[in-house]
């Protein structure tokens, strides 16, 4: 529970009424072992003055002994032991980051040019007009035979 | 006398086997070094029956879709093999090794990048080419059983993507997870893979891991091979408004045709353009790592590509993502056994195209839906 309510001020620190439920349900709570009730109740006096920053480090210590005991997680376990925030975004592009910047615009530049280098020699518009030529060329019997009719 | 003429004919025989155009083997031009090279490789691996001849509508970009997912799947490989030096599939250091991944080691950030952005470009031209094969009429017969082996590569490729999403082991992923093992509950015996009790020794996350560097992956190699040679034994369906051969079942043989080798060149030149935008959006949208999971709380929502289902949880609760996947994808499987008609233009199949017009649209609709509904929690409820 105190996990979950560190998990709640990573996830919205503007909004400290779900961790302040998780702590007081978590001073409530029957089993109590490895927790640090002391520290429990300094972190929620810090969280409700507005200090979140003290109140994150307070709930992190306060469990820190039941983390001291933790088998290697197995099943659905989250192997937590310290929660990190998010990975901050990065602040710029390295001189790296331009290089392959450049290199993929130069690759999306090749194939586009190799793609219309390499496009059919008719669309299907073209296609269709050709194979209905083609299928009149079929119908329409050849010159020799045309003048042979004639001649009956 | 006919001894005299047989004995004539196997004079003009062996004559025609020891000259080459008019010439003797002496006089006739030596084939360059390449030409030679590719003589031999093709005596002995037979790259030559790539040469098969395809019809030229197959050439656009519409109808290399399914090799445009193919060369997004290599580079996904590619990508994947170099992250597996560097992940760590355990809980406690999963998340951390992630972190390693983007801030220490050298373009492993852009690694990434391109992986996750693969990820999505396979899904998405996977997506396209299904409903390019769905508005042409490529599934009909004699092309049935590979729409099938094409639905069942599509339900891989979203197995595929979910559990990547577990494995960067933030809250997301977990969350993620945690959604999986209900539906694997509420299957009873049939979800047990999906469970944590299968084997409980062991952390979920590693087995999930195995699934999506071996098993998927494999599974997905093995169906991509099958579903390209039967394109091969079936050849490339007709284009709807080109003219058909009396079967109604392939081009006709009027059509122009190229060798499939060119078809195979075109596709690399997409290949190329969608390397070079995976590497721009890798370096300019890396994708996030979230939080360190805690377990009971529920403050996240899925990848876009779930939000369909997102949204069916939050009104008739976690079951509806089962069920939605199974209506969806028993949908897609049964196409080919409704819509038997010969007509592959889509005005001539009215009925078909307005259910498949009708599915994307809720598709879309649901997925739109999530920007205004709240994060509400499912798990355990």
């Amino acid at each position: 529970m105190v996990q979950q309510a560190l998990g709640h001020l990573v996830h919205d620190p503007g909004n400290i009424g779900p961790a302040l439920e998780k702590i007081d349900a978590a001073l409530a709570a029957p089993d109590q072992d490895g927790v640090s009730v002391a520290e429990l109740e300094q972190a929620k006096a810090a969280l409700q003055t507005g200090n979140s920053t003290q109140g994150r480090v307070l709930l992190q210590e306060s469990i820190s002994v039941a983390l001291s005991t933790l088998r290697p997680a197995t099943g659905e376990e989250t192997g937590t032991t310290v929660l990190l925030d998010p990975l901050p975004p990065r602040s710029g592009l390295t001189g790296a980051d331009w290089g392959i910047l450049t290199v993929s615009m130069l690759a999306v530049l090749t194939g586009l040019v190799l793609a219309y280098m390499f496009r059919p020699a008719e669309n299907v518009h073209e296609l269709r007009l050709l194979l209905a030529w083609k299928h009149r060329r079929q119908e329409v019997p050849p010159k020799h035979e045309r003048s042979r009719r004639k001649e009956r | 006398m006919s001894g005299h003429g047989e004995r004539s004919g196997e004079s003009d025989m062996n004559d025609e086997t020891a000259r080459i155009g008019g010439q003797t083997p002496a006089q006739a031009p030596r084939p360059g070094r390449a030409r030679r090279l590719m003589d031999v490789i093709d005596e002995r691996l037979g790259i030559g029956a790539l040469g098969y001849a395809v019809p030229e509508h197959a050439n656009s970009l519409a109808w290399s879709l399914g090799g445009v997912t193919a060369a997004a799947f290599g580079i996904l490989m590619l990508s994947g093999i170099l992250l597996v030096q560097f992940y760590s599939p355990t809980p406690e250091t999963a998340n951390q090794s992630v972190r390693g991944i983007v801030n220490d080691v050298w373009g492993g950030s852009v690694l990434r990048g391109v992986h996750f952005w693969a990820s999505q470009a396979m899904y998405v031209t996977a997506a396209l080419h299904l409903i390019r094969v769905f508005v042409t009429g490529s599934f009909k017969r004699p092309r049935e059983g590979n729409w099938l082996i094409g639905v069942a590569l599509f339900a891989l490729i979203t197995l595929a993507l979910f559990t990547g999403t577990v494995l960067k082991w933030d809250q997301e992923g977990f969350e993620a997870l945690g959604h999986n093992v209900e539906i694997g509950n509420l299957l009873g015996g049939a979800g047990f893979w999906f469970s944590a009790e299968f084997a409980n020794q062991v952390s979920i996350l590693v087995r999930i891991y195995g699934a999506h560097v071996v098993i998927l992956p494999g599974t997905i190699l093995v169906l991509m091979t099958l579903h390209g040679l039967l394109v091969k034994r079936h050849k490339i369906s007709p284009h709807p408004s080109l003219p058909a051969d009396v079967s109604g079942e392939q081009a006709a043989a009027v059509e122009p045709t190229e060798p499939f080798t060119h078809h195979l060149r075109r596709i690399g030149a997409f290949g190329l353009v969608l390397a070079g935008v995976l590497g721009i959006l890798a370096v300019l949208l890396p994708p996030p790592v979230g939080a360190t999971p805690v377990a009971g709380i529920e403050v996240t929502r899925p990848p876009w590509n779930f939000w369909w289902l997102y949204t069916l949880e939050d009104w008739f609760g976690l079951p509806a993502i089962l069920f939605a996947e199974i209506a969806f994808f028993l949908f897609l499987a049964a196409v080919p056994f409704v819509d038997r008609s010969r007509n592959r233009l889509w005005r001539r199949r009215p009925v078909s195209i307005a259910a498949g017009l009708l599915l994307l649209l809720s598709i879309l609709t649901l997925t739109l839906l999530i920007l205004v509904l709240p994060v509400k929690e499912h798990l355990g409820a």
